[in-house]
């Protein structure tokens, strides 16, 4: 049935028995941030991750079974754990400058060229991970570079 | 018999504004206040708008991660307790 009605007596949340038993996957930490930093460490964690989340998109184009991308899920999740305790380490003031910035701004890049230089900075400078924007015609400054956006 | 002449009280004649200077204090006193009604409802932060499906299950995640669609968190793993729970309502059956 898919009327998608509101609950009407509701007694709480819904708790599954047990996850994923460990003989199906071998059990690996889940990635703790929100949607905000996650927003912010977007374009980061594609130019450091790259080679992994390519690998799981082909495999999820290959079927869209839960079952069969298992392994590469886990080895993204993996790659994005670490990034987020590098990222913690060395620039974790700007990164939360700018997640706050974000949340406050209805979660909108544009509102937020200015803490976000601050970070992009300092990853590049610590991390050595430039942003990018895939698809930017040639010759065309990228719009998180221009001095004035609004301008022709 | 001579009517007193009806003389403006100030050399720039203001006086016609001031019904118009009233409307515009109401109004944004209202939208003020509607903004800060809507930021109580939303602990403090604005209200988010035009949000989509994506926006949506993103924020069903973060009720899941941290209890309330307007916390966040920027932690490495994962509380336990997200391994097993959701965002489904459990509903007792009455029909």
């Amino acid at each position: 049935m898919t009327t998608h009605r509101e609950g009407v007596f509701v007694e709480g949340l819904w708790v599954e028995k047990e996850g994923l038993s460990s003989d199906v996957a071998p059990p690996v930490p889940e990635v703790g941030c929100t949607s905000a930093p996650l927003e912010s460490m977007s374009f980061h964690f594609a130019s450091y991750c790259k080679a992994y989340s390519e690998d799981y998109m082909l495999c999820k184009n290959e079927s869209q079974d839960p079952r069969h991308c298992l392994k590469e899920g886990r080895k993204v999740t993996r790659c994005a754990l670490d990034l987020i305790r590098k990222l913690k380490e060395n620039c974790d003031k700007e990164w939360t400058r700018h997640w706050e910035c974000l949340d406050v701004n209805n979660h909108q890049l544009f509102q937020c060229r200015k803490e976000e230089r601050e970070f992009n900075d300092c990853v590049f400078k610590k991390l050595g991970l430039t942003k990018t924007i895939p698809d930017t015609p040639e010759g065309q400054t990228p719009i998180h570079l221009k001095e004035k956006p609004l301008y022709k | 018999m001579s009517a007193p002449a009806s003389r403006q009280r100030w050399l720039v004649p203001i006086q016609p504004l001031f019904p118009l200077m009233i409307i515009g204090v109401l109004g944004v006193t209202m939208r003020w206040g509607v903004k800060k009604y809507q930021e109580y409802e939303n602990w403090g932060k604005p209200k988010r708008w035009s949000v989509d499906r994506w926006d949506r299950r993103m924020m069903e995640r973060d009720s899941r991660l941290t209890g309330n669609v307007n916390f966040q968190r920027a932690e490495v793993e994962a509380p336990k307790e997200f391994l097993t729970n959701s965002a489904w309502e459990v509903e007792r059956p009455f029909m």
